[in-house]
């Protein structure tokens, strides 16, 4: 029995305090829906609840869990990973929701497929590139982490689900690039990936439309128009301050998906702009911990597992705010510990676990100064590595 | 060791590149939540708050004695809101017991969760409702509406007029009155959720609806009742295209009945065929105008006598016409009335001397009167449509015009026109206002408005206005008005018979008319009914419409308890004792038939240029008074 120590406390106080939040604005955004609805104004906050305390077992079993061990498992993580996303096509285990099948269910519990599928492609990714990162600088040497996301993103787009895609895309470039991926092949990735984006979008006419809706919300404010216009009002009511905890009127069933992926609406209208401006500074708080958990892993592996999860939080945090705000055509993802779904909370929560653990085998402390000192220099940092 | 190097400084530009992405989004957001709030929030508002109109209720009508002749009840609209049903079955089966609708469809639409609120039911009465209502069923709701209804259904109908669903006034009284009628809406601003529940525990502002006014009419419902059945009893008898019936005060110019048929019921408003709806709300007596016949000749007389053209002494000679700039006037009368005193001229209904009593006074001083009568003018009733009647410019009328005009020919009044005027000559000489509404009153009982007796002119002085009285009661208590006659009571009254001028040429359409004044010293109250067109094959005023009138005077008598004078009563019998037995005179020639009559004592009237009878009315081996008139058909 290893004796459970931590080296970034920082970070676990950051995510449980960001996920107890949670489950408080949950409530407020949920409780008359889920009265009128399901006759229980606690029903979302208390498989929100069930999912916090899993998802607190989970920290603690992969805290104590060495990440080396993912480098075996690699094979399975990935396999179950795509199967998980195949399943949801098999009718009895999956579910449809929304006309979409990202759901496969177990009994009374459910969980969507591209939660796990996104980390457990970190995980192989990260262990490919540690054991291969002279190979990087080659196609043939990217190719399996190339084909490895290439294959979860399809997967995930047949559900279809196209902004869990372009999530895990986003972390796949920057999987490449911090794997050293040559400046070149870096710049034609992402110009393919740009390329394929006004493609996938004229393939769905439900996604051209939304786009349409996006440019120009008011044209249409009772059909494409009426998701994001009803965030805006949400947060336009919020002010500088704020409506105060509770006050949502935007709750009252006006803003769809209120509890889930647009929580950030109703926290921005209970809280304000500031009260947003602070939740922004726990999630940067987040990252930056994330970062320096990649910095000052013992071996590449840890790093490039630590920079993986961060940049999943990252991107799904940013692609959250910016359809919130209207800065990019709607799309569900969920707030990152935030949105209520167990399932969602559950495998955070446990990305943090490894994060965690990482932080503990860590031998060496960060030092600014010295980094800067030695950044321009070109000079390395740490000695030591596996 | 140039890659780990190169591993942290792309670690440290990915987090550049994540700050500097949230650092525009919180632009964005800045610009969303401070720069946009205000005009965010306002149009958010819009939706937050329910703008639930509170419906006021109309006001509503009475007649002169309090009696309701419209009014407003409440019925609901019951609703389903799927979302809130809980136990779908439940709902439908209280729902289906009450209202009697079928279990399935109420069941289908509990479970139509697609929408959020399904209409059961419309105007489901107030006693249902409140069955609904303790049946506490958690989904259900009703909403308010008020409906108009009128209990007498078919009465009154086109003066009172009706409303649109939405209760607003669409013809009638309900139309003038509208403003008064409807109330001030009040509103309750709530907030509520999405589809429109309202949120608990929140504040809502409260603006209470102001109910309409009450009319309370110059209309009396009993005397109304009567001029309708008299109208059903002519409409059944002669089938006249239209018929119509006033009763008026003549001290006040109160309408106190106002009736035209066809009519329909109100509480039915037959809205699918809108051009015969338009046609049967059409308050005859205000909007339409007809040529008045023999009855304007009281007015003529009234004229005359006021001027002095002509005294009760003078005998006038008809030959059964009269020549005018050329013309051949004729007199209905073809052979002729012979020689005959002013108030003989008024009992036989003489044109001719209705020609010359209008040529002496000539057409300046005619138009004076007309327009101190108040023809082609308006009244200024209190109805929407008033027409004015067509009176001929003075400047184009010729002699031969003005000449028919004596005996109500070449000009065209309203019913209420003449009824007026006719009030006038019998009331001492004064034109009154007529008028619907005799106050209008708040819910709490204050009068609001009031019409009071109005003067419009002096049309002549009382002494022409007592000699005319004296020679309409000589018309009803002799021959041709004797169908009006009731014993003991003191009836003056004029019948009309007019034939229809249609693209310029006479043909065989007629409005028959009966004007009467009673008690014919003092009247309180002036009767006047015509029938347009009608098609029994009698036309002639005395037949068609005297009669009628008649009922309604003796209506009146019965609902008013006038006693009848004893002096009089004995005789006026004897005068209406039907002894004389009326013999076949059909197949007789002309010259044999009339002799037969004057030796009998009865007068008679020639239809057509024939030598021989080919019919008679009224038919042989019937009893008829002594002076009645027996038509004869060549």
């Amino acid at each position: 029995m290893k004796k459970f120590k931590l080296n970034n406390l920082i970070l676990l106080i950051l995510v449980l305090g960001l996920s107890l939040f949670g489950l408080v604005a949950i409530y407020s955004a949920s409780s008359y829906s889920a009265s009128v609805n399901y006759g229980d104004a606690f029903f979302f906050v208390k498989k929100q609840a069930v999912g916090l305390v899993i998802g607190i077992f989970a920290i603690i079993f992969f805290t104590l869990f060495d990440y080396h061990k993912f480098y075996k498992l690699r094979w399975w993580i990935i396999g179950i990973s795509v199967l998980l996303l195949v399943l949801v096509f098999i009718p009895g285990i999956g579910k449809s929701n929304y006309g979409a099948n990202r759901w496969i269910g177990f009994g009374g519990f459910s969980i969507q497929s591209s939660e796990v599928a996104k980390f457990g492609f970190v995980i192989f990714a990260s262990c490919y590139m540690s054991k291969n990162y002279e190979k990087m600088k080659t196609f043939k040497g990217m190719l399996p982490v190339l084909l490895s996301g290439g294959l979860i993103c399809f997967l995930v787009l047949l559900e279809p689900n196209l902004s869990v895609t372009l999530c895990i895309g986003c972390v796949l470039l920057l999987l490449l690039f911090i794997g050293g991926v040559k400046t070149k092949y870096f710049v034609i990735f992402l110009c393919l990936g740009l390329a394929l984006l006004p493609i996938l979008i004229i393939a769905e006419p439900y996604r051209l439309k939304r786009l349409v809706a996006f440019i120009n919300p008011w044209a249409n404010p009772l059909e494409e128009g009426f998701q994001l216009i009803q965030s805006l009002y949400s947060l336009g009511a919020g002010g500088f301050f704020g409506v105060g905890l509770f006050n949502s009127r935007q709750k009252y069933l006006f803003l769809p998906f209120s509890e889930s992926d647009f929580i950030l609406s109703i926290i921005g209208e209970e809280f304000g702009f500031f009260g947003i401006l602070i939740l922004c500074f726990v999630y940067i708080a987040i990252i930056v911990q994330g970062i320096k958990i990649a910095f000052n892993a013992s071996d590449r592996m840890g790093s490039y597992l630590a920079f993986g999860i961060t940049s999943i939080i990252g991107v799904q945090m940013l692609i959250n705010f910016a359809v919130v705000t209207g800065s990019i055509p709607p799309t569900g993802i969920p707030l990152p510990f935030v949105s209520a779904g167990g399932s969602s909370l559950v495998v955070f929560l446990s990305s943090v676990g490894i994060l965690l653990n990482i932080s503990n085998n860590s031998k060496f402390k960060f030092d600014m100064r010295k980094f800067a000192i030695n950044f321009k220099s070109n000079k390395r940092v740490k000695t030591s590595i596996k | 060791m140039n890659n780990l190097i190169s591993l942290q400084k792309r670690l440290i530009s990915v987090f550049v590149l994540i700050t500097f992405i949230f650092l525009l989004l919180l632009g964005r957001l800045f610009f969303v939540q401070v720069k946009d709030s205000k005009w965010l929030q306002a149009k958010a508002a819009e939706q937050w708050f329910r703008d639930l109109p509170l419906n006021a209720t109309r006001g509503t009508i009475e007649d002169a004695n309090g009696v309701t002749l419209a009014t407003s009840y409440s019925t609901y609209d019951i609703y389903v809101k799927p979302t809130r049903i809980k136990s779908p079955a439940t709902v439908a089966l209280s729902l289906s017991n009450i209202l009697g609708i079928d279990y399935e469809t109420i069941f289908n639409k509990a479970c139509n969760v697609k929408y959020s609120e399904v209409l059961i039911k419309q105007q489901v009465d107030a006693d249902l409702s409140k069955k609904v209502i303790s049946a506490n069923l958690e989904g259900v709701v009703l909403s308010e509406n008020s409906t108009r209804f009128y209990p007498y259904g078919d009465l009154l109908t086109q003066v009172l007029g009706y409303t649109t669903i939405d209760n607003v006034g669409q013809s009638g009284l309900e139309l003038y009155y509208n403003n008064y009628l409807k109330g001030v809406n009040g509103y309750a601003l709530e907030e509520s959720d999405v589809h429109g529940v309202k949120i608990d525990n929140t504040l809502s502002s409260y603006i209470p609806s102001v109910p309409g006014c009450n009319l309370n009419l110059t209309i009396d419902v009993n005397i109304q009742k009567l001029c309708e059945d008299a109208l059903i009893n002519l409409c059944h008898d002669h089938e006249p295209k239209s018929a119509t019936a006033i009763v008026m005060n003549p001290k006040t110019g109160e309408i106190l009945a106002m009736s035209s048929k066809p009519s329909f019921d109100l509480n039915n408003v037959p809205r699918d065929d809108i051009q015969k709806l338009m046609e049967m709300s059409k308050n005859l007596s205000v909007v339409d105008v007809y040529e008045p016949g023999s009855t304007f000749k009281v007015l003529t007389m009234a004229m005359a006598l006021e001027e002095g053209v002509s005294t009760e002494s003078e005998h006038f000679y008809d030959p059964g016409y009269r020549i005018v700039d050329g013309e051949k006037i004729k007199c209905w009368k073809l052979t002729g009335h012979g020689s005959q005193t002013l108030t003989e001229g008024l009992c036989n209904s003489c044109n001719s001397v209705f020609v010359d009593l209008s040529l002496r006074l000539g057409k300046e001083r005619l138009y004076d009167y007309y327009k101190t009568f108040g023809f082609g003018n308006l009244l200024n009733i209190d109805f929407t449509g008033e027409s004015k009647g067509i009176l001929m410019d003075i400047d184009t009328a010729k002699k031969v015009d003005y000449a028919r005009m004596g005996f109500g020919q070449a000009i065209a009044v309203t019913p209420i026109q003449l009824i007026t005027a006719i009030c006038s000559v019998v009331n001492g000489g004064n034109l009154y206002r007529p008028y619907f509404v005799k106050s209008i009153s708040d819910t709490s009982g204050n009068v609001v408005a009031k019409n009071q007796p109005t003067l419009i002119n002096k049309t002549v002085s009382s002494e022409t206005s007592e000699r005319i009285k004296t020679m309409l009661e000589a018309v009803i208590s002799q021959s041709y008005g004797i169908e009006t006659f009731i014993p003991g009571y003191r009836i003056a009254g004029k019948t009309g018979t007019s034939q229809k001028y249609e693209a310029g040429a006479i043909n065989n359409k007629y409005v028959s008319s009966f004007v009467g004044a009673f008690p014919a010293n003092d009247p309180e109250y002036v009767v006047l009914v015509i029938a347009d067109e009608p098609s029994s094959g009698h036309y002639y005023g005395s037949i068609v419409a005297t009669p009628y009138a008649k009922t309604i005077f003796e209506g009146i008598i019965k609902y008013k308890n006038i006693e009848p004078n004893g002096e009089t009563i004995e005789e006026d019998t004897a005068k209406l004792e039907k002894n004389i037995l009326l013999p076949n005179l059909v197949g007789l020639s002309i010259t044999e038939a009339c002799s037969t009559l004057t030796k009998l004592g009865l007068l008679y009237e020639i239809e057509n240029d024939g030598d021989k009878v080919v019919a008679q009315f009224t038919p042989p081996n019937t009893y008829v008074y002594k002076g009645a008139v027996i038509l004869l058909t060549t």
